[in-house]
């Protein structure tokens, strides 16, 4: 272990993903935190500290529902779809600090039959003066708008093709089909399916787009020590970093408009971690939509700068045949959009070998990735 | 020209904010302004409490050039924004203004948004919305703006 502050997660919860969960966002974490907790061989009484999600039920609620008595550590980054994995390390440290000693951590939502995932998103960002005095006056407002403005920037500048955001529309939607987690388990997508989608902010489509989710995940994070005498295999925490974009307020003035956050944060993760992208055997990366895989691909250092299409047209994120398996889960474009917050059940299941038919055979080393606001970015290194 | 954006009844800025209200404030005058800093006399963008330069908070307002070029642009289909819901599809994207370092959001008016380029020549319009708003509104010089 590198670091002086390894803390591992002990525990992983899901509920069911859906478009329709008929009931509450409160309800829906609770399952989720009680799984997590069972899984982690502890009673819902030894959590002493949460991190929710900056949107969703707060930690109040989760204290009041599970009947704790003393809760002492509570925190929330405004990382946006970062902040399940920067709250990795808010957790890690706090348990290093020996502020807590079982962190919960949880996003719960009905993203789809509730109020929608994007009308949250443009509530939430940060520049919200930008936003409203310089951007919805004047027809941009939607993440799926100001992302395709990324995108069509990176196929100007490198040849970035349709062909190959659909590849990976396609290649989550096949890891989906391995997944009967997943919110589009047994729907298959075919690339002219893909193509032939309704236009919503040129160039996305509809299936550039992440899935609008009911749901909720939640894990449960102890120091490593202690996580030796808990029931399930511990996967540890090696390596966690935040970072932000040039201009980390405004797209308008940042140039090239594709620069993130994360480019700054995945050398550092992976420098703590004392393990390299080459070393990583699975990566989950934050698919809000199609391009912005191919953008952090390049920013976390697994593909260089303006090659990550050809990456991805390579086959390289495949489970089958590619040398990193991304998203074995389907990712936000086919599992289900729980702000990232399944991507680290998802590399906490396959450091376990846990995965299933889309079990990444011997896996040891996982990335996982954040994306979230206008560039915000976080990486963590997971290994078991 | 613009009639669309006229009688557009979307969004409307913010006019007391501190910072941003001298944009819009320009645009009543026909005029394209950024913020400029007394001290460096750096030019930035968007407009801040402060300059991102040397943190100064001495900062004023320059006239700045009415065209520039297309950088980037997305061809919008859906939008909840009110009043736009009616102009889709569109486009919006980001101008380099010319003769200074200024990157902006704006609304690009073509007919013909599939032909759109980057780099290509953008000149600036203005449309009356009424109540004391005028937007700018890009036209493309190719298009005889």
């Amino acid at each position: 272990m590198s670091s002086c502050w390894t803390a591992a997660v002990t525990g992983v919860g899901q509920t069911e993903f859906s478009s329709g969960s008929g009931r509450s966002q409160s309800r829906l974490a609770i399952e989720a935190a009680l799984l997590a907790i069972a899984d982690a061989g502890l009673n819902p009484g030894d959590i002493d500290g949460i991190i929710p999600y900056q949107i969703g039920p707060p930690a109040e609620d989760l204290i009041a529902m599970l009947g704790l008595g003393d809760v002492r550590f509570t925190a929330v980054s405004h990382l946006g779809g970062a902040s399940p994995v920067a709250g990795l390390r808010t957790a890690s440290l706090a348990i290093a600090a020996g502020q807590a000693e079982a962190v919960l951590m949880y996003v719960a939502r009905n993203g789809r039959s509730g109020d929608r995932v994007e009308s949250r998103v443009t509530q939430q960002v940060p520049g919200q003066q930008f936003r409203h005095g310089l951007e919805h006056p004047l027809g941009l407002s939607l993440p799926v708008q100001t992302y395709s403005l990324m995108c069509r920037r990176h196929m100007l500048d490198f040849g970035t093709t349709r062909e190959q955001l659909g590849k990976v529309a396609v290649t989550m939607r096949e890891h989906a089909l391995l997944n009967p987690h997943a919110q589009m388990y047994g729907r298959e997508l075919t690339f002219e399916q893909y193509v032939t989608s309704k236009p919503i902010a040129l160039p996305y489509l509809m299936f550039d787009c992440s899935l609008e989710t009911d749901g909720a995940s939640a894990i449960v994070i102890t120091s490593a020590e202690r996580a030796r005498d808990l029931p399930q295999p511990p996967v540890l925490i090696r390596g966690v970093a935040e970072g932000h974009a040039d201009s980390a307020d405004d797209l308008s003035a940042r140039n090239p408009i594709y620069g993130t956050g994360l480019a700054k944060a995945a050398p550092r993760a992976f420098r703590e971690a004392g393990i390299g992208p080459a070393d990583v055997d699975v990566a989950l990366i934050y698919d809000c939509f199609t391009f912005q895989v191919i953008q952090q691909l390049e920013a976390a250092g697994f593909a260089p700068l303006g090659q990550g299409g050809a990456f991805v047209e390579a086959g390289e994120i495949a489970l089958s045949g590619g040398s990193l398996p991304v998203n074995p889960h389907g990712g936000l474009l086919s599992e289900g959009h729980l702000a990232g917050m399944n991507h680290i059940v998802e590399a906490v299941l396959q450091l376990r070998h846990a995965g299933g038919d889309r079990q990444v055979p011997g896996a040891e080393v996982a990335a996982v990735t954040g994306w979230g606001d206008l560039g915000d970015g976080s990486l963590a290194v997971l290994t078991n | 020209m613009n009639a669309e954006l006229a009688a557009l009844d979307g969004p409307r800025p913010d006019r007391r904010d501190p910072e941003i209200r001298h944009f819009w404030d320009g645009l009543t005058e026909r005029e394209l302004r950024a913020q400029v800093c007394a001290d460096c006399q750096g030019v930035q963008w968007p407009p801040r409490a402060a300059c991102v330069k040397c943190q100064s908070l001495q900062l004023t307002w320059h006239v700045i050039a009415g065209s520039g070029t297309l950088s980037t642009w997305t061809e919008v289909h859906r939008t909840g924004l009110a009043g736009y819901q009616d102009l889709v599809p569109y486009a919006v994207g980001i101008v380099e203004i010319d003769e200074t370092p200024v990157r902006m959001v704006g609304y690009i008016h073509t007919p013909d948004i599939d032909t759109l380029v980057a780099g290509e020549r953008l000149v600036v319009r203005f449309a009356e919305r009424g109540e004391g708003v005028v937007l700018p509104v890009w036209h493309r010089e190719s298009e005889g703006a």
